[in-house]
């Protein structure tokens, strides 16, 4: 029986729609939990308001995936608070479920089946839900729905893993690392399916490994560091917070030796003609780079100014060390 | 890729059956697809059935009814047991492997459903066993159906579903990977159908056997189910029986119950601990390691090291263990204890049983074994990677033969062993080479044939269930099996006669039986065995063993 949620959920309402600005839609606070002598979360605690997409940043074992399993109710937690669309994800049951999407980092599938039979098998378990049809179409495997499983490449299946998760026409899509895998053009496609579900107000929380897919795609970012949330903010903030250096890059014109360089307060690397320049003071170090090459009549072609990115704002969050040559 | 501006969203609110039907539904259709889970449930009760009566014949008991009266009862047991049980527990234990449960469990269908559709289609694939069974007897032996027995066999069959499918479900609970689970099953279940009444009938079994018997389900689920079948007097419950199964019933959903996970159990989970944050794997902290070793590796040790893998991942394989070396020893040990001890053939059972067993060991190592692993491999792509290696392919096949041959030694030499210690079987130490000969010759012929069936076959699903399925059936026909000391009746014969098994038992039997030619060796035979194995080199030369 597809019974609604006690009065949760509403068939037919439009997910999300006006909604934003209500209550949000994931509140962790204090959230911790063990394996052992592991302290795999050590009070997380974030705020998540309905309709934005937050990503969930770290190294492999930083915790994002136990706390993601956390808020989808697979896994109990030790300790701490955790309210997801106003449930308990722990004791949420059906009407919780109901409308939320999962898309695992690891599950497989039943490899006997069609795409199109796991498709509306699927579908079928949602008291409000996509068309198998459309569903194919939105993740690009139209072509696909008549095929076996076994017989999809590897990228394919992943398409099928997040088509499963959005069956449920989900307000709250939890993406385990959603386009590991993918090739450029499927994960441009898969953000663009996720910036159309943004656009009808669906809260997306997601993982990933890729600092751009963070950058292009979320209004947040929390970085998990060994259990700690180490990080919290708009991509933009986390880099001006971090503290990292501009850097001012140039090639010396022939003739000339880094020596000859006028005094800058800056980090100074040479390698040939090329030399970086790691500033905390960008302007006043530009502008003395600048009056000497006009000084001796100089120009310099290559000159960039480069602010610090969501990469070295996340390296040097996790404390790995960034790449000298970028 | 797509263009359309709208967002492509469906409001879909037409009421839709309940999750348990739609899930049976799917769980049906998986079944029907898997021909290993068709074969055991449904085809090798059948063919039990067939063969059986073929042998034993169908004149009418002391009771005036056709022997196959009381033949479809236990067959159709054993049936039920393997949809509800061996089935049951190895999807499930399959599901739950691979994050297919874990997935199920994030969908708004309560957990009872995933496992709810689980056992009603096991339900459903048993009744269609008990059909299938009745409906071939009735059709081709005569048996009557009792109805006004039918309400005791509804009941019955109700219940033994329950209590098998709850104990299934058990297992599941209490291991981790399906390997386990189905070894673990299906591991119990066979051996379990010799002491309960289902393969053989009214067997004079010993004490403690007889006790193990009467303390499990199964024997109960068989009487009960036999009663039904029955056409004397009364309404054929038998509700000693039934209380038994309604007691292990609970007993396994009890366990079922509290220890049952639905997320993967295995490497995959929790996630791995990290390393602290440092020493990024990127870069190396050392020089660059430098090369080793100098030149090819010898012939020799290339085989050594490829019969040393294949016999790594077959011991990781317990099942194949089980088939291969633990069954047929456990059948030598069993079958005296149940057929006690009338000479058959003239020979003491055994004597008789010791040549018949060992071909089946080698049998099942050649023919069973060996394909499937090599299908897996080719269909996992590990001979993909070995092709890009410098190893000729050969060298691997050579590597699982030797494999296969190391197996059936050890198994020649447990067998032996057996029955040299417990049995009273005496072994006549100048015609060990005759022994040797038969063993290697059977090996041959028979991962010939194996490799054989992996060239014409595409995939590797239905590969164990054409082996065993072939097999299992021509066991009781070529002497392994046995099936009375009464010569069998024409085309089992015949049967028996065609292929290779037969062959090598009676090689065997020459070379081990007091009986036997001073050599040990029994030409007719061997030229037999040795064709089929030139038959199958030439379908392998044919066709190739890699290709698809």
């Amino acid at each position: 029986m597809t019974r609604p949620g006690p009065g949760l959920l509403r068939p037919g309402r439009p997910a999300g729609a006006g909604r934003r600005g209500d209550t949000p839609a994931i509140v962790v606070a204090d959230l911790t939990r063990r394996y052992g002598d592991l302290l795999a979360l050590d009070h997380v605690g974030f705020t998540v308001e309905t309709g934005q997409i937050v990503a969930l940043l770290g190294p492999n074992g930083a915790g994002k995936t136990t706390a993601v399993e956390i808020l989808e109710g697979y896994r109990p937690r030790d300790d701490g608070q955790v309210s997801v669309l106003g449930f308990d994800p722990a004791d949420g049951g059906r009407a919780y479920r109901e409308r939320i999407g999962i898309v695992l980092q690891t599950a497989g599938f039943e490899d006997e089946f069609t795409v199109d039979e796991l498709l509306r098998l699927q579908a079928s378990l949602y008291p409000r839900r996509y068309d198998p049809g459309e569903l194919a179409g939105l993740v690009g495997l139209a072509d696909r729905r008549r095929t076996r499983v076994k017989a999809l490449s590897g990228g394919q299946r992943r398409r099928l893993d997040l088509a499963l998760g959005l069956a449920g026409r989900p307000d709250l899509l939890f993406l385990d690392e959603p386009t590991t895998g993918f090739d450029p053009a499927a994960r441009r496609h898969a953000w663009d399916l996720i910036d159309r579900l943004r656009e009808q107000g669906t809260t997306i929380l997601l993982t990933t490994h890729y600092i751009e897919e963070a950058e292009r795609l979320a209004d947040r970012v929390a970085v998990l560091r060994a259990g700690r949330l180490v990080a919290w903010g708009r991509p933009s903030e986390l880099e001006a917070r971090c503290g990292l250096p501009t850097r001012l890059a140039f090639r010396l014109p022939d003739g000339f030796t880094a020596d000859r360089l006028p005094p800058m307060s800056g980090v100074r690397t040479v390698e040939g003609a090329d030399v970086v320049v790691r500033t905390h003071r960008a302007v006043a170090d530009t502008r003395l780079l600048t009056d000497w090459a006009a000084a001796n009549h100089l120009d310099l072609p290559t000159l960039t100014l480069t602010p610090p990115g969501l990469e070295d704002a996340y390296l040097s969050l996790t404390g790995e060390p960034a790449d000298d040559h970028r | 890729m797509t263009t359309d501006e709208r967002p492509a969203v469906a409001e879909r609110t037409r009421p839709l059956p309940h999750p348990v039907r739609t899930l049976t539904v799917h769980a049906l259709r998986g079944f029907a697809r898997s021909p290993l889970s068709a074969f055991f449930t449904l085809i090798f009760p059948l063919a039990f059935l067939v063969i059986v009566s073929a042998i034993v014949g169908n004149g009418p008991t002391g009771a005036g009814v056709p022997v196959a009266q009381f033949l479809v009862a236990p067959f159709a047991v054993f049936g039920v047991a393997q949809a509800t049980f061996v089935v049951l527990a190895t999807d499930t234990a399959g599901l739950r492997e691979r994050g297919v449960l874990m997935r199920l469990c994030g969908t708004p269908a309560p957990a009872w459903t995933v496992l709810a559709a689980r056992v009603s289609a096991s339900a459903v694939v048993s009744v269609a066993a008990v059909v299938l069974l009745t409906g071939v007897g009735a059709g081709l032996y005569g048996v009557e159906v009792v109805w006004r027995k039918i309400p005791a066999l509804l009941v019955t069959l109700a219940l033994g579903i329950a209590c098998f499918s709850a104990l299934g479900l058990a297992v599941v609970a209490l291991t981790r990977t399906v390997l386990v689970a189905q070894t673990l099953t299906q591991g119990l279940l066979i051996p379990l159908a010799f002491i309960s009444d289902v393969f053989i009938v009214g067997a004079e079994l010993p004490v403690w056997l007889d006790r193990l018997g009467t303390a499990l389900p199964l024997r109960h689920f068989a009487h009960a189910m036999t009663e039904t079948f029955d056409p004397a007097g009364g309404y054929g419950f038998r509700p000693g029986d039934l209380l038994v199964l309604a007691a292990w019933g609970v007993l396994g959903a009890v366990v079922a119950v509290r220890r049952f996970g639905w997320l993967p159990r295995g490497s995959a989970t929790p996630a791995t601990p990290a390393p602290a944050p440092a020493a990024p794997a990127s870069r190396p902290a050392g020089p660059a390691p430098r090369p080793i070793g100098a030149g090819r590796r010898t012939p020799a040790a290339l085989l050594a090291g490829q019969v040393r893998y294949a016999l790594i991942s077959q011991w990781r394989d317990p099942l194949s263990v089980f088939f291969a070396v633990v069954f047929p020893v456990l059948l030598l040990a069993l079958f005296p204890a149940v057929f006690g001890a009338a000479p058959v053939h003239g020979l003491a059972p055994a004597q008789y049983l010791l040549p018949g067993l060992t071909a089946y060991a080698i049998a099942v190592a050649g023919y069973v074994t060996l394909p499937e692993a090599v299908a897996q491999a080719r269909g996992k792509g590990v001979l993909k990677r070995l092709r890009g290696t410098p190893l000729p392919l050969r060298w691997y096949v050579a590597g699982r033969v030797g494999a296969v041959l190391v197996v059936s030694i050890l198994s020649t030499v447990l067998l032996c062993g057996v029955a040299v210690l417990f049995l009273d079987v005496r072994l006549d130490a100048a015609r060990l080479p005759a022994v040797a000969l038969a063993v290697v010759l059977g090996v041959a012929c028979f991962a010939a044939l194996g490799l054989a069936v992996v060239a014409l076959l595409r995939s590797a699903t239905s590969l164990v269930a054409i082996t065993l399925g072939t097999l299992l059936p021509l066991s009781f026909v070529s002497d392994v099996f046995p099936v009375g000391d009464a010569p069998l009746p024409g085309w089992p014969a015949l049967i028996g006669n065609l292929f290779p098994l037969k062959h090598l038992a009676a090689l065997l039997l020459a070379a081990t039986s007091p009986a036997g030619p001073d050599s040990g060796i029994a030409a007719g035979h061997l030229a037999v065995v040795a064709a089929w194995t030139v038959a199958a080199l030439l379908i392998l030369r044919v066709r190739g063993l890699f290709r698809g």
